[in-house]
């Protein structure tokens, strides 16, 4: 499964439009094609990033989807509501991924991806700028996914690395869930202590985002 | 002339954090306080959720510009700055003044001589450009209405200080905030859980300071134990 990860730095004035112009208008229309879903929305708390920030993720099957959704972007029947959402941003930054096959994300399929309505969760992605071979990074990370406590402050749930490999930036990224505010209580009462469960890949450069799931976000 | 503040961000390598640390206090603070007029006021660290690891950040304070002239001939090229740089991968480099509301100028804050052993304090450190145009109405609007609101109101999360880049000294126009996590459930509440769409209506505080900016960079950060100034 491939993954198209958009980072939009969005017009503060326009966070709630572009919000409900990706729930009511974009996102359900993305699975209109059968070899493409969509994924997540997230947005960055103050504490967890740029301001205004937010992360979207789009499941495409294969390569093959993947060119019938730029199509559909540029010139199809989400041109001109893509286009809308661009006018609600400063920036936007888009990336190809190969999501990593034994990511518990990639458990259910595409059609595991839903726009449902549900509770808020809190996630951090942590983006590792690795020195080495970007397979050993992801092999390091499905080790301590296999190997994490259910008591950990986080737990892995998603980990994907560029679709060029080393041709690109070599940055893998991992997704995971905040157990609980219980948890996430503990972590900020105790600032001088490392987060349990956060993956470690020594030598790397980390850049992390804090994100809030949206109620409607597929991923929860 | 208010007190100046040198304010470095330095990229470390990773697993240097500690040498890098103890190198600051036991011997580049030592430097920096044998000049006449400068003080080393802070030293903070990322946190584990800090949007960027492997970083350091230290504030020296000079009480005006004839201080601040004889630290850098004096450091510019010295031994000691050279022992900093070999510790470092990158630095960036601010000069900053207090805005008029500022609370550290407020509060009269007297920075010690030397390290102080004592509780760690975490903080959001942030960085915000004004929509272009708009530093001084985001200045107006931080005095008038944030400085007015609650702890209560702010989730928790207290300023301490209120700086802007002067003229040589890095973006421009920008705000530091560096602001105190007083209260952790407070703050669990703002990050976890989505602001009720009532308070970013028309009209509402968070409206109108989106006319002055919408765009920071934050940093989770905490001061390190022996911090001159927590």
């Amino acid at each position: 499964m491939l993954l198209i990860q958009d980072v939009h730095i969005v017009i503060g004035r326009e966070e709630l439009p572009f919000d409900d112009a990706y729930h009511n208008e974009f996102a359900p229309r993305v699975s209109d094609d059968r070899g493409t879903r969509f994924a997540a929305f997230f947005w960055a708390p103050h504490g967890g990033g740029e301001g205004y920030e937010a992360v979207t993720l789009t499941a495409v099957a294969d390569v093959d989807a993947l060119a019938r959704h730029q199509e559909r972007l540029a010139t199809g029947d989400l041109a001109d509501r893509w286009l809308e959402l661009e006018a609600k941003q400063r920036n936007l930054q888009s990336s190809l991924h190969v999501l990593a096959d034994w990511s518990p994300l990639a458990a259910g399929g595409l059609d595991a991806f839903t726009v449902d309505d549900h509770p808020t969760a809190l996630f951090r992605l942590d983006a590792f700028t690795v020195e080495g071979a970007v397979s050993n990074a992801v092999a390091a990370v499905e080790s301590q996914h296999r190997s994490a406590s259910p008591h950990d402050t986080v737990s892995i749930i998603g980990c994907w690395s560029p679709y060029l490999g080393e041709l690109a930036e070599p940055v893998v990224s991992v997704l995971s869930r905040v157990a609980s505010d219980d948890a996430l209580r503990a972590a900020f009462a105790a600032p001088t202590q490392p987060w349990t469960g956060v993956p470690e890949l020594p030598g790397a450069r980390r850049l992390t985002r804090l994100l809030r799931s949206v109620t409607w976000s597929p991923v929860t | 002339m208010s007190t100046l503040y040198l304010h470095q961000i330095h990229d470390l390598r990773q697993g240097t954090e500690a040498a890098f640390e103890a190198h600051v206090r036991d011997e580049w603070l030592p430097v920096v306080n044998a000049h006449e007029g400068s003080r080393f006021a802070w030293y903070g660290t990322a946190t584990s959720a800090a949007r960027l690891a492997d970083e350091a950040i230290t504030i020296v304070a000079f009480d005006d510009m004839s201080a601040f002239e004889g630290f850098a001939v004096a450091e510019r090229e010295s031994t000691a700055t050279r022992a900093l740089r070999a510790q470092r991968s990158g630095v960036q480099t601010r000069l900053l003044r207090p805005i008029d509301y500022d609370p550290w100028t407020a509060a009269d804050t007297a920075i010690p001589d030397g390290p102080r052993e004592g509780a760690t304090v975490a903080y959001m450190h942030d960085f915000v450009p004004p929509v272009t145009g708009q530093m001084r109405g985001y200045i107006d609007m931080m005095r008038e209405r944030y400085m007015a609101l609650s702890s209560q109101a702010l989730s928790g999360v207290v300023l301490r200080t209120s700086w802007q880049t002067v003229s040589g000294g890095g973006r421009m126009p920008e705000m530091f905030n560096l602001s105190e996590i007083r209260d952790v459930d407070a703050l669990v509440a703002l990050i976890a859980h989505e602001i009720p769409r009532d308070y970013k209506q028309m009209g509402t505080w968070m409206w109108e300071a989106l006319a002055t900016r919408d765009q920071w960079t934050t940093r989770l950060a905490r001061s390190a134990t022996w911090s001159p100034v927590k």
